[in-house]
């Protein structure tokens, strides 16, 4: 049985297109995809870092503030990183990476997909171009989970 | 000729904040400010919202203290209807309030505080944190995370989820305490009994050696505010009444209703902040400063009503003068006195025979055209206060939020500590901020564990930027730190 591929879409529902990754994290959930676990999240916690640390991959969805209409998904591989810091309200996908490191002595090959975001006011609505970045991020984790199946089997 | 300094943002607490230092001719510290500088619009947003759903809103202010939002916001649904709770309702909210506060304290004590003096402010600002922690005292690290741990199992094993339980609701709860999580909670409290003592100690030992932040870290005269309960005026965190000590332990408030709390605190609001300025309305603003969460609680109570936790209580008051603790500092102290409160209080409701019974919900509707609801959140007081119309539908909320509470202290702490580390600042040549400064006043705001999420809004990292203005706003100096 290999390790489960782990979504964790993070960011506020309650600042428009800030919760998008949670919007991702919900509808990989409700896929209900054999070995694929989804978390939707306000923020990455501490107590996160032992889910990441017994994943086979983590895909972090996340939002960032686009800086034009035609700003796309950005996907990234992530290496643990201790300088990163974590805070209560924030804490960065690398820095998550190096506390599963430290304290469960293991890290998961990482990505990070970040979508733009148009819109960070008090709202529950996605922008349209979060919109399109959400569908988009979908494609991608489709892709990603099953390469990830082909090589677990591959591996098997 | 003045000069300012500013720190903007915060690193390591939550939302977007910055501080100002002013200086004199002589290179004096005359004023600082700690700002906020984000704005919450929440209230408005929740205009129109039906107010059964208020908890479940409130709930997404905050990744951290979500909890404290819900059970302020249904016990404000409770208001409106009119109703009391099922017994076992009150019980189980309780528990997981409890619940709350040891996973917040533990966050606050173990992953953002606990590396400045475990490690030491000497060392490393890249390692001291809890990375530095994991490395320096692996054992402390991770049973600090396993408390934690503890506390946010707590809330998912009431509510079904870690972070924003739909559970609390006005009338109750949705969902009883089964069997099987009720003896999994107690069987780990032993466990984690241990660990807070073990920090308790290892805590009380290292305080002699903090004098200097002991004495700097907002060590001043205040009114403190709290819930104690209606029966003794002990520790308490989600009902009972409102009591106001002054700095010398007299009681200025007791026993008050909480739902009247606008007879004694004021809105004060200032022009370098979004954050409101709550003060104590007999004396006016600033005057009547006053202090919340657990140094406050601490302050108010006449005792905690748990063994342990009493005779915690007696060395922590021991360490005061009138039974009355002035430093900010002690806030740390205090924390870890509230987990051990909180997991005695924690099994004492595990061993109650009521605590298993399934009538958890009363129903009802409108009957009141305004509810307020008070609860403790980790950080202190949080009053939720809604007007609705006949349909339930919000017209007006107003959200007094714990750190809110702290802003006149927070301000003062900033003040006294800039005053103490920066001195004789050369006037001539260039000024420089040194980067000797930054901890200290960085720490200072940390012993309040601010939330500025729930007081304004948050989206994103915080680098620190210190920037220094002259007198006539020109940047003389700039410092970032991410």
């Amino acid at each position: 049985m290999p390790a489960k591929l782990l979504v964790i879409g993070y960011g506020s529902t309650l600042h428009s297109d800030d919760g998008v990754g949670q919007v991702v994290a919900q509808i990989v959930e409700s896929w209900r995809w054999p070995g694929v676990t989804a978390i939707a999240t306000l923020q990455l916690l501490p107590e996160h870092a032992l889910e990441i640390a017994g994943a086979g991959v983590v895909a972090f969805v996340d939002a960032y503030v686009a800086q034009s209409a035609a700003d796309e998904i950005r996907v990234s591989e992530l290496a643990p990183d201790a300088t990163q810091g974590i805070s209560p309200h924030y804490a960065d996908p690398r820095a998550m990476l190096a506390l599963a490191q430290a304290l469960y002595a293991r890290a998961p090959q990482a990505w990070l997909i970040a979508i733009p975001g148009a819109n960070f006011e008090l709202g529950e609505n996605l922008s349209p171009q979060t919109e399109r970045g959400l569908t988009a991020a979908l494609t991608h984790l489709k892709l990603l989970i099953t390469n990830y199946e082909s090589e677990s089997q591959m591996g098997n | 000729m003045s000069q300012r300094v500013v720190i903007d943002p915060v690193t390591r607490i939550e939302g977007h904040a910055k501080i100002s230092v002013f200086l004199d001719d002589d290179g004096q510290v005359s004023d600082a400010k700690f700002h906020v500088v984000e704005f919450r619009g929440f209230e408005k947003f929740c205009e129109g919202r039906p107010f059964g759903e208020m908890p479940g809103i409130t709930a997404r202010i905050c990744g951290i203290c979500p909890i404290s939002h819900i059970l302020a916001s249904a016990k404000t649904g409770d208001d409106i209807f009119g109703v009391q709770i099922p017994p076992t309702a009150e019980k189980l909210r309780r528990m997981m309030n409890l619940g709350q506060i040891t996973q917040s304290h533990a966050l606050s004590f173990f992953h953002l505080s606990s590396p400045d003096f475990l490690l030491g402010w000497d060392s490393d600002p890249a390692k001291r944190n809890v990375f530095g922690l994991i490395q320096a005292n692996p054992d402390l690290a991770r049973a600090g995370i396993r408390l934690r741990q503890f506390g946010q199992e707590v809330i998912e094993l009431l509510g079904g989820r870690k972070i924003h339980p739909a559970w609390a609701v006005p009338g109750g709860v949705r969902e009883p305490l089964s069997r099987e999580n009720h003896k999994y909670m107690l069987d780990r409290l032993p466990k984690e009994r241990e660990t807070i003592l073990m920090t308790l100690g290892l805590f009380k030992n290292m305080l002699d050696g903090l004098k200097e932040e002991v004495e700097n870290f907002g060590s001043f005269r205040s009114l403190y505010l709290g819930l104690v309960t209606r029966d003794g005026a002990q520790w308490e965190h989600h009902d009972g009444d409102l009591r106001v000590v002054d700095a010398d332990g007299n009681v200025l408030v007791d026993a008050l209703d909480p739902r009247r709390f606008n007879e004694i605190i004021g809105e004060a609001v200032e022009p370098h902040s979004y954050l409101k300025s709550p003060y104590y309305k007999p004396m006016g603003y600033p005057q009547g400063m006053y202090r919340v969460g657990p140094l406050a609680r601490l302050n108010v109570c006449t005792s905690i009503g748990t063994p342990l936790a009493d005779a915690e209580l007696a060395e922590f008051r021991a360490r005061g003068s009138n039974g009355i603790v002035q430093s900010s500092f002690m806030y740390h102290y205090a924390r870890l006195i509230e987990i051990l409160a909180a997991l005695e209080r924690i099994n004492i409701l595990l061993l109650d025979p009521e605590i298993l019974s399934t009538r958890v919900r009363v129903h009802g509707s409108v009957n009141k055209l305004r509810g307020v609801g008070v609860s403790e959140a980790p950080r202190g007081t949080l009053f939720h206060d809604y007007e609705v119309d006949e349909n339930g539908l919000i017209k007006k909320a107003n959200l007094i939020i714990a750190t809110g509470n702290n802003n006149i202290a927070m301000n003062r702490t900033v003040k006294q500590i800039a005053q103490h580390w920066i001195k004789d600042v050369p006037m001539n040549g260039k000024p420089q901020i040194k980067e000797g400064f930054l901890n200290p006043v960085e720490a200072g705001i940390r012993c309040y564990d601010p939330c500025l999420s729930c007081s304004t809004h948050a989206v994103g990292q915080m680098p620190m930027h210190v920037t220094m203005y002259d007198a006539a706003g020109n940047v003389v100096d700039e410092k970032v730190r991410n």
